[in-house]
């Protein structure tokens, strides 16, 4: 966590391998939280943020604009010129209003400002659905997640054929 | 009568130009309002960044193999992340 916290055991309440999206849970309370937005407004041009992670560098502001909008398998991609690097994949991208409209899923390698990221609204579908948890794991241990570095754009796609 | 007139005259403008400035400063007060909806960069990070963090992926000896992000979008510790970060790791 921001605020130095450390917990150990993570639950998967949901999770979508096609849009690279997941939602899992702590033993925690009154958490500081981020608004999710509407990612149907969002739209080209548009100023977009990220806050993430890359290697030992904590919370990273970027600042960045909506790119465009691609298809992949199924869902849509936002594209958005913000270097999404290694350890970046899952962080927030926020509008002007500090919303999280997209969650980051890779960058192309190589290439600066040029970032991917999967609309929120994904996301809100499991939030507001009622079903149990499609599995739960990871219970009291450590050696749980795994988590690749960001992929460029070529290996989302064929993750998704 | 004259006088009568210029009184007349000058309450009416005193009005208007009350009127003019209520309504100047209520359309002011308003575009400031839609204004604040677009934050400044330092407004968008201050109360989210405490809401990021970091998932790593711990190895059988303890060491941390690979790191990603996540964020809190529930106060009961609910998180948003990647499939790929909440993936369990491979022998």
């Amino acid at each position: 966590m921001a605020n130095g916290d450390v917990y150990d055991s993570t639950w998967v309440v949901a999770s979508d391998k096609r849009r690279d999206l997941a939602i899992i849970r702590i033993k925690a309370a009154s958490l500081t939280v981020i608004p999710l937005g509407e990612s149907n407004d969002v739209e080209v041009g548009q100023t977009v943020y990220s806050i993430g992670n890359q290697k030992d560098f904590k919370t990273l502001l970027q600042k960045g604009l909506v790119s465009a909008f691609r298809e992949a398998n199924g869902s849509r991609l936002v594209q958005v010129s913000v270097s999404l690097n290694p350890g970046n994949s899952g962080c927030p991208i926020l509008d002007e209003k500090g919303q999280a409209v997209a969650v980051a899923v890779g960058g192309v390698q190589g290439a600066e400002s040029l970032g991917f990221a999967i609309p929120i609204n994904y996301l809100k579908g499991y939030l507001d659905s009622k079903e149990e948890p499609a599995f739960s794991i990871f219970a009291e241990s450590r050696k749980q997640t795994s988590v690749p570095p960001s992929r460029p754009i070529e290996t989302i796609a064929q993750a998704r054929r | 009568m004259f006088e009568r007139f210029i009184r007349h005259i000058l309450s009416r403008w005193v009005f208007f130009t009350l009127l003019v400035l209520i309504l100047a400063t209520g359309q002011s007060l308003c575009a400031e309002q839609n204004l604040r909806t677009t934050l400044m960069p330092a407004e968008v990070f201050k109360p989210a960044a405490p809401a990021v963090v970091s998932i790593d992926c711990i190895g059988q000896n303890n060491a941390k193999i690979s790191s990603a992000s996540g964020f809190i979008i529930a106060d009961n510790g609910t998180i948003a992340t990647t499939f790929t970060s909440s993936s369990p790791a491979r022998a």
